[in-house]
C-alpha cells in the first residue's frame, strides 16, 4: 500500500522569534482591503451537528430601499417591498388587539426588596432599593411589579415580538429559550431599576433539540423599542434539566421512547457502576475540626458515661456548645431538670442533634463539641495532622479510581452513541411523503440572567432554518385573498415565529425537513391557517381555512393555531 | 399534547473527566466575544485578535506541513479569511480559536489536494512513548515502525484526533471544538481509534512482540 502521508520525525523546532518574523497585521490589512470577500459559503445541512462558529444563518439582508420609485420604469425587488413593509410597520407588533399573553401582578416593598415565584417555577430576585421615580428618587413603600414570560410561538405571536436580529449588516432569525417581559409601578406611575441596581432571573422554559447530546448556547438580549433592535447583553447561564418530551403525534414516537427507554437505562446502569466502583474504595473519614469555645455563648458538659463512646474518643474534655441555630427554648431546662440521652447525631461538619428525654417531654438541641485551652490546642494539632492524612488519602482514591470512572463514563457515552445512531438510522429511514419527519425533542431548561433595566428580555440564539421558497396566493375557501399583510409561520424544529410578507409575487420561505403551519390575521381579527404545509415545488396554490370566530382569550387562539 | 418521559439524570456526564488546563473560560470567551464585534464594526481592531493567535495557528499548520516559508503562506491566508468571513462569525459558546483551527485545517487539506502531495505528520520522539503507553505497548524501535504503519493506514479524519490528542497534546474539549463535535464523542472516537490500532499492530508484528 503507498503511503498516504508524510511522515516527519523531529521537524526543525521554531521559537516564537522565528514565528513573529512573519507576523504582520497591517500587510493582512492591506491585502483585506484590496481583496474582494471570498463568497459565503453554505454547508448542506446536517441533522445533529452542533453549531460551528462561522456558519451563516439565512436571513434577510439589511436593504436600503428606493426612497422614490416611478412603477412604471422600475419594479421594486420583492424583497424591498417586504422590507419597506415591515419598516412602516410597529416594531412590537401585537396583531389582535384584544388578546395578549397575559401579565401578572406582584408587590414588593421597595426598601427591603424580595422574591418573586411565578407559577412555573421561574423566579425574579429583587434587591433592596432597587426602584427610583422619574425624577431619581429612590422609591419608598410598595411597588406593584407587572411580569410576563413568553414561552412558545403563541407567545411570540400574540405579543407580537420581533424575531429577527441585525448584527453588522447581516440579519439572523432567533430562536428563544424564553422570555421575561418585567414592569414596574407605584400608584400608577412607572418606576425605574436604579442604577447599578440589577434583578436576578430564573426563568424556566422549553427548547428543541434535534441531538440530546449538544448543549446549544444561548445568548440574552434586551428589546430597545427606540432604536427598533435586540441588544446582546451576554451569555445565558442555561441549564438543562432530565425532562424530555416530544409530541405525542409525532411519527417518530415510538423511536424517540426507545431511545429515551434505552438511554435511562444506559444512565441507570452507568450510575450503578460508578457507585460500585466508589464502594470498592472507602471515602476516608473527613476528621472533624475542633472549636475553640466562646465564652458568651451557653455551654454545658455530659457525664462521662454518655453512650456514644466515639463522640467521647474524639474529644477528651469536651464541651458542648449551644448552635446559634437552635429555636428558641429555655436553656435553665437543661440543668433544672434530669435527663436521659436518647441520642447524639452529627449533622454537619460542626453540630451534633442532642436529643434528650424526661416522662413526657424530649428536648432536641444543636450543638457543638469546643475545647478549652491546652485541650482545643492538643486537639487542633491532631486535626491538622489528621487533615493532612485525609487530604493524602482522599488524593490517593481519586488517582486509582479516575481511569476505572473514566472507562465507565467512556463505555456509557458509546452506548448512548450507539442508541442516538440506531435512532438516527430509523429517521432516515423513515419516508414521509414530501416531507422528513422531525428529529427534535422538547428539552426542559432553566436561564439564568441577570436585567438592569425593565422592559422585555430575551434568551436567544440564531438560527439557520432549512427553507424553500414557495409561491402561491394566499386564499381562503371563501374566496376571499391575503396581500398586503403579514403571514406568520412555524415549524416544529425552531421554537420561533417567521413573520413574511404576504403578497404578490412575494415568496414564501418554509422549513423543508418539517411541516409548517401558516395563518394570517383577518381584518376583523380572525385567523385563516394552513396546517402542515410541505414546500412543494409543483403547489401552485393553498387554500387557508378562514376560522371564523371571533377570537377572545389567549386559549381560543391556542386551540386554533394548535400544531 | 405531549408525552413526558422522565430521566434521572442529564445525559451528557461530566463525573470524573480531567478538566484541561488549557479550557477558555466563560468570562474569556465573553470578553473576547465583545472584541470581535468590535473587529466586525471595524477590521482594524482585528489587531488584538490576530496577534494572540498567529503563533498558535502557526504551530498548528506547520505540523502539518514541516515548511517554514508554506506555512507562512497558509497562515496568512487563514486569516484573510477569517477577515473576510468575520462579520457571519456569531458566538455559539465556543471558543474562537476553534474556529480559526477549523479554517486553518481546511486551508491545510485545500493545499495538499491542489498540489496532489501527501500531508506532512510530524513526529517527534516523545509522541512515540505517549502513544505506546495508551497503547499499554513497550516503546521499541519494532513496535515504533509498526505504529508508522499504521498510523499510514488510518483515514484523515482518524489521524487527526491522534495527531490532536498525543502529538499536539490538546485537550479533549479543544478538539471537540475544533471538530465541531462534543468532548465525550472526542473521546469515544479516540478510544475506538486506539483500540483498532492496537489490533492492526499485533497483526504487523505478528503478535509475537
Amino acid at each position: 500500500m503507498g503511503n498516504k502521508y508524510n511522515f516527519e520525525f523531529n521537524p526543525k523546532r521554531l521559537s516564537s522569534e522565528d514565528i513573529e518574523k512573519h507576523q504582520d497585521f497591517d500587510a493582512l490589512l492591506e491585502k483585506f482591503s484590496q481583496e474582494k470577500p471570498t463568497g459565503q459559503n453554505r454547508s448542506a445541512r446536517i441533522r445533529r451537528i452542533a453549531y460551528v462558529g462561522g456558519a451563516i444563518a439565512a436571513g434577510i439582508a439589511v436593504l436600503w430601499f428606493m426612497l422614490v420609485v416611478n412603477p412604471t420604469e422600475r419594479r421594486t425587488p420583492p424583497s424591498q417591498i417586504a422590507e419597506a413593509y415591515f419598516a412602516s410597520q410597529p416594531f412590537v407588533n401585537p396583531p389582535i388587539a384584544d388578546v395578549q399573553p397575559a401579565f401578572v401582578n406582584f408587590e414588593i416593598n421597595a426598601q427591603t426588596g424580595g422574591e418573586i415565584l411565578y407559577a412555573s417555577g421561574s423566579k425574579l430576585v429583587i434587591p433592596r432599593q432597587a426602584f427610583r421615580n422619574d425624577r431619581g428618587e429612590n422609591i419608598r413603600g410598595e411597588v406593584d411589579i407587572r411580569f410576563r414570560e413568553l414561552i412558545d410561538y403563541v407567545d411570540f405571536f400574540l405579543a407580537g415580538v420581533p424575531m429577527t436580529y441585525d448584527s453588522s449588516g447581516v440579519r439572523y432569525h432567533f430562536e428563544s429559550a424564553g422570555m421575561l417581559e418585567i414592569y414596574a409601578e407605584q400608584d400608577g406611575r412607572p418606576v425605574h431599576l436604579a442604577p447599578g441596581k440589577r434583578i436576578e432571573v430564573v426563568l424556566f422554559s422549553e427548547i428543541l433539540v434535534d441531538d440530546l447530546n449538544v448543549k446549544p448556547a444561548f445568548n440574552v438580549y434586551k428589546l430597545d423599542t427606540a432604536a427598533r433592535q435586540w441588544l446582546y447583553y451576554g451569555p445565558d447561564q442555561i441549564e438543562f434539566l432530565d425532562e424530555i418530551s416530544y409530541d405525542k403525534d409525532d411519527p417518530l414516537a415510538e423511536a424517540k421512547e426507545n431511545l429515551l427507554t434505552r438511554l435511562k437505562s444506559i444512565n441507570q446502569k452507568e450510575d450503578a457502576a460508578l457507585a460500585e466502583l466508589e464502594a470498592t474504595i472507602p471515602v476516608p473519614v473527613k476528621p472533624l475540626r475542633p472549636f475553640p469555645n466562646d465564652p458568651n455563648v451557653t455551654t454545658f458538659e455530659f457525664p462521662t458515661d454518655i453512650p456514644n463512646s466515639q463522640v467521647a474518643a474524639l474529644y477528651e474534655g469536651t464541651v458542648w456548645q449551644l448552635s446559634p441555630n437552635n429555636a428558641p427554648f429555655d436553656e435553665n431546662m437543661l440543668v433544672e431538670y434530669q435527663w436521659n440521652l436518647e441520642s447524639i447525631e452529627k449533622i454537619n461538619n460542626q453540630e451534633y442533634e442532642i436529643v434528650l428525654t424526661k416522662p413526657d417531654f424530649t428536648l432536641r438541641i444543636l450543638a457543638a463539641p469546643t475545647l478549652i485551652g491546652e485541650d482545643y490546642q492538643k486537639a487542633l494539632q491532631r486535626y491538622e495532622a489528621d487533615q493532612k492524612a485525609y487530604e493524602i488519602a482522599l488524593a490517593e482514591r481519586e488517582n486509582k479510581l479516575t481511569l476505572q470512572r473514566d472507562a465507565i463514563n467512556a463505555w456509557a457515552a458509546e452506548e448512548r452513541e450507539a442508541a442516538i445512531a440506531t435512532y438516527d438510522k430509523t429517521m432516515e429511514e423513515t419516508s414521509f411523503v414530501n416531507t422528513s419527519p422531525s428529529s427534535v425533542f422538547r428539552r426542559k431548561v432553566i436561564n439564568r440572567f441577570t436585567v438592569n433595566s425593565l422592559g422585555l428580555w430575551n434568551c436567544d440564539r440564531p438560527v439557520r432554518p432549512d427553507k424553500k421558497e414557495v409561491m402561491f396566493p394566499l386564499k381562503d375557501q371563501k374566496g376571499n385573498v391575503y396581500q398586503n399583510m403579514t403571514a406568520f409561520v412555524v415549524d416544529k424544529t425552531h421554537n420561533t415565529i417567521y413573520r413574511y410578507y404576504a403578497g404578490e409575487d412575494q415568496p414564501l420561505p418554509l422549513e423543508e425537513s418539517s411541516e409548517n403551519l401558516l395563518w394570517v390575521v383577518t381584518e376583523d381579527q380572525k385567523l385563516a391557517l394552513l396546517r402542515a404545509v410541505k414546500p412543494d415545488e409543483e403547489t401552485s396554490e393553498m387554500i387557508l381555512t378562514l376560522i371564523d370566530e371571533v377570537l377572545a382569550s389567549e386559549a381560543d387562539v391556542r386551540r386554533v393555531l394548535v400544531f | 399534547m405531549f408525552s413526558i418521559l422522565e430521566i434521572n439524570r442529564t445525559l451528557v456526564k461530566n463525573n470524573g473527566m480531567r478538566t484541561s488546563r488549557k479550557t477558555v473560560s466563560q468570562e474569556a470567551m465573553d470578553a473576547e466575544w465583545l472584541e470581535i464585534q468590535a473587529a466586525q464594526k471595524d477590521p482594524a481592531m482585528f489587531r488584538p485578535l490576530y496577534n494572540r493567535y498567529f503563533d498558535p495557528i502557526f504551530r498548528f499548520i506547520y505540523r502539518r506541513t514541516a515548511d517554514e516559508m508554506l506555512t507562512a503562506d497558509l497562515c496568512s491566508q487563514v486569516f484573510l479569511k477569517a477577515l473576510q468571513r468575520l462579520n457571519a462569525y456569531t458566538y455559539q459558546g465556543v471558543p474562537f480559536s476553534a474556529w480559526l483551527f477549523r479554517i486553518a485545517s481546511n486551508e491545510v487539506s485545500q493545499h495538499y489536494r491542489q498540489y496532489k502531495k501527501n500531508r506532512v505528520v510530524s513526529v517527534e520522539e516523545t509522541n512515540f512513548a505517549d502513544v505506546m503507553d495508551e497503547l499499554h505497548e513497550p516503546d521499541n524501535e519494532q513496535l515504533r515502525q509498526a505504529l508508522i504503519l499504521v498510523l499510514n493506514q488510518l483515514k484523515e479524519s482518524d489521524l487527526q484526533l491522534i495527531e490532536m490528542r498525543f502529538f499536539e497534546r490538546l485537550p479533549f474539549k479543544e478538539i471537540a471544538d475544533i471538530l465541531g463535535i462534543t468532548e465525550s464523542n472526542a473521546k469515544v472516537k479516540t478510544y475506538r481509534i486506539l483500540e483498532r490500532m492496537k489490533t492492526q499492530i499485533k497483526k504487523v508484528t505478528g503478535a509475537g512482540h
